[in-house]
């Protein structure tokens, strides 16, 4: 005689159940959710002004090199230019690709001598000065990855005396300037 | 397992059968009788209340699930035509219907129920039974006061119909009328093709003889029954017989003519019964219409136990008849001793016991009728009902209460995430926008204009929980681009050759006093090797330069590559060495 009403009452008091637990078992997770945060709060700070640390590092870095616009090329041939002397040829190469997202772009600079070169041979002094001017100017940025220098032959070696500093001879030299970046 | 409890209550006492089971395996539990006094006609009521709850509590019998019923001589029993045929029509309307056949009350004062027992063109024959609301909360009262709760009321003669349905009768009699000679009053069930047909109560029990027996003796009527009880079991009757023996003294036979009296005078009663009985069968089968030819006659009844009644009934009819006895059809234990049956009570368990069955049957589910007196205003009236309403709005303030809460819990962890990221913001603010002043500064070939389009926009958003997650992926994006832009972190680092080669230009100026002569033919310093090439006075100053270099902490991991070797060069005291080193490779592992 009651059958029908407790079995609806039993279905009724179920879907409750049912609906109290998918509240709770939702609560629970969100709960744990904002847990979690307020956990994690101090580190996400730190690791902000970290980021954001470094950030103003980069900007400080770039901001006070020498570079302008993209043109490296441009800080390379100003470098060569004032302590090469003439128009030393600079030719870009293809990028090396450094996986697994890097890339190494290089100028080689040649200095030659001979009427077509716009350049004479260099003494060590200028390729040192050179060298530490794309370095610094670029605030480390570009580096001198390579320096080959050999003696002009045109020049007659006089030896040097045990008392006598080196001779500062001149050579044709090809230097190669180099950065590694991030392929974006 | 199911329980249910079948409960009669008439003048003389209480009967109860309990039944367990379901389907066709249904088997009694228990079977108690109790005898209680009379008053007025009726139990008396404090007697019935002992009993009840002697019953109910001594004997175990569930109290969760008793059907119980009123007396069909005290109801209106119709045969009415309808104009429908649906029942929602006919309930409708039935109470109105049967309203013209009640002469001593009103038609809310009776809780009318019905059986379709026929249709026609027009709409469909009724059985109507019309109880009386007073008569039926007499009973749920008496009940309540021994403690029973009554889940349904259902008419006696319906409960032996129940029982008799159970076990089969039916299918094998499909065109029968039984016959309940109860105490106080006579059913006939006109049984067709299986289905109730008709039913007529006649107010003649075997109280009827025990009352002529008081009248005619001029005695009470405690001491008829007395007498009658006697005669049914069988004791009184056998002493009747005259013995042959003529010996006898003159007490003896003035008690024998005594004796034989009383016999003559239970006789002519018994006749009369039987008379009277064969008047109304008779008129009943008349007066059904449409009713097929009934094949036998099933009897049943407290009247079985008078001697004689059985067999002139058979006679007088002219039908066959089958006694039912609930015992062949019913196993289980009669009785609640330990020792199980006892004699009369077996007895009694077959004479008397279809009505209880049958209402005990009706709470299992055996109810082919579905009839149920507790109506309207007698609905029951159980605990769970009593309770229900209260318990839904308990069950629903739990919830909502529970789901305040959830939503409060989280709502308070929300709001603490808030405060603290708030505070957090400020700062992440204050420095994401110092970083946008600066990268608003470099050059517009250093930043693209996307990435500066994107730090505006957050820039200009003010502090939430959401923002902070944007700060830090654009803050993500600017320093990867800035760290592409000066060389990449996380690449490995690009070596300056500019440290090497000064190194090796101080170690040979180092040491050019000592070896005389040094002159620079040619020098070559690369990422992964370092070549020198140089004019010296002899060998041992070549080797003395070699060592000079080789120790250089800037040629680390560069190893001197094959020999050297001394060349003189021609028309001088000089001579040339070229000499090479280059990073040392790592062997792999042989596995």
């Amino acid at each position: 005689m009651t059958e029908d009403p407790v079995k609806l009452y039993v279905v009724v008091m179920a879907i409750l159940v049912a609906v109290l637990g998918w509240v709770a078992k939702t609560s629970y997770e969100q709960a744990a959710a904002y847990d979690h945060a307020i956990v994690d709060a101090p580190r996400q700070a730190r690791k902000f002004s970290e980021r954001a640390e470094r950030v103003n590092e980069l900007i400080v870095q770039l901001g006070t090199s020498k570079l302008k616009g993209s043109s490296y090329l441009q800080l390379v041939d100003n470098a060569a230019r004032t302590h090469l002397g003439g128009r030393p040829t600079i030719n870009p190469e293809r990028p090396q690709s450094i996986p697994p997202r890097g890339k190494e772009m290089r100028w080689k600079v040649v200095v030659s001598k001979g009427s077509r070169a716009g350049t004479k041979p260099v003494t060590r002094n200028q390729i040192a000065r050179f060298c530490r001017a794309v370095e610094l100017d670029s605030r480390g940025i570009l580096k001198v990855i390579e320096i080959m220098m050999r003696r002009d032959n045109s020049e007659n070696s006089v030896p040097v005396g045990a008392d006598q500093e080196i001779r500062n001879e001149r050579y044709t030299c090809t230097l190669v300037v180099g950065m590694r970046v991030i392929d974006e | 397992m199911s329980k249910s409890v079948g409960l009669e209550i008439h003048a003389r006492g209480v009967r109860a059968v309990e039944l367990v089971g379901s389907g066709k395996k249904i088997k009694v539990q228990r079977y108690v009788e109790r005898a209680v006094a009379q008053r007025g006609g009726q139990p008396d009521p404090e007697e019935l209340k002992d009993a009840l709850n002697e019953i109910f509590r001594g004997g175990r019998f569930a109290k969760n699930a008793v059907i119980g019923c009123v007396d069909a001589h005290d109801t209106v029993t119709r045969e009415i035509p309808v104009p429908f045929k649906a029942n929602d029509q006919i309930r409708k309307v039935i109470k109105y219907e049967v309203e013209h056949h009640l002469h001593d009350c009103d038609a809310d004062d009776v809780v009318v129920q019905y059986v379709k027992v026929g249709e026609t063109a027009e709409g469909a024959n009724l059985l109507v039974f019309a109880a009386k609301k007073e008569d039926i909360r007499r009973r749920i009262e008496a009940c309540r006061s021994g403690g029973v709760e009554l889940l349904a009321i259902d008419l006696d003669e319906l409960g032996v119909l129940h029982a008799i349905e159970y076990a089969g009768l039916f299918e094998e009699t499909p065109n029968c009328v039984v016959v309940n000679i109860g105490q106080r009053s006579t059913e006939l069930l006109f049984v067709v093709d299986g289905a109730l047909r008709a039913v007529r109560s006649v107010r003649m029990g075997i109280d009827s003889i025990a009352h002529g027996l008081a009248r005619d003796m001029d005695i009470e009527l405690t001491e008829a029954d007395a007498k009658l009880l006697e005669i049914s079991s069988g004791k009184s009757e056998g002493d009747l017989i005259i013995p042959a023996d003529g010996g006898l003294d003159d007490r003896v036979d003035t008690e024998k003519s005594h004796a034989e009296l009383e016999m003559d005078l239970f006789r002519q009663k018994r006749d009369e019964f039987v008379a009277r009985l064969k008047r109304e069968f008779v008129r009943s089968s008349a007066a059904l219409r449409g009713g097929g030819d009934v094949e036998r006659i099933i009897m049943t009844g407290p009247g079985l136990r008078v001697p004689g009644l059985l067999d002139m009934l058979s006679a007088r009819l002219g039908k066959p008849i089958e006694v039912f006895r609930p015992g062949d059809h019913f196993a289980g234990k009669i009785g609640s001793g330990k020792n199980g049956d006892d004699e009369n009570l077996r007895a009694d368990f077959d004479s008397s016991s279809a009505l209880v069955l049958g209402l005990a049957l009706k709470g299992l589910g055996h109810d082919s009728l579905g009839l149920d007196f507790r109506q309207e205003d007698l609905k029951v009236a159980n605990k769970f009902e009593l309770l229900k309403n209260a318990l839904a709005v308990a069950v629903t303030l739990v919830f909502l209460a529970l789901m305040a809460a959830s939503f409060l819990f989280v709502y308070e962890k929300s709001t603490l995430r808030r405060d603290i990221y708030a505070r957090i913001q400020t700062d992440a603010y204050k420095e994401f926008n110092m970083v946008c002043d600066g990268f608003a500064k470099l050059g517009d070939s250093l930043v693209p204009e996307r990435l500066r389009v994107a730090a505006k926009d957050i820039e200009d958003q003010k502090p939430a929980y959401e923002t902070l997650e944007r700060y830090n992926r654009t803050l993500r994006r600017m320093q990867r681009h800035l760290e592409a832009k000066v060389g990449g972190q996380g690449l490995e680092p690009i070596q300056s050759a500019l440290g090497r080669w000064n190194a090796i230009m101080g170690a040979v100026q180092k040491h050019h006093k000592d070896i005389q002569y040094i002159d620079f033919d040619g020098l070559e310093v690369k990422q992964k090797s370092a070549r020198v090439s140089i004019i010296v006075r002899d060998a041992t100053a070549a080797g003395t330069i070699e060592r000079a270099i080789s120790e250089l902490p800037e040629m680390e991991g560069l190893k001197p590559e094959g020999g050297w070797s001394w060349r003189p060069i021609k028309d001088s005291q000089y001579g040339k060495v070229t000499m090479s080193w280059r990073l040392e490779k790592k062997r792999k592992r042989r596995r």
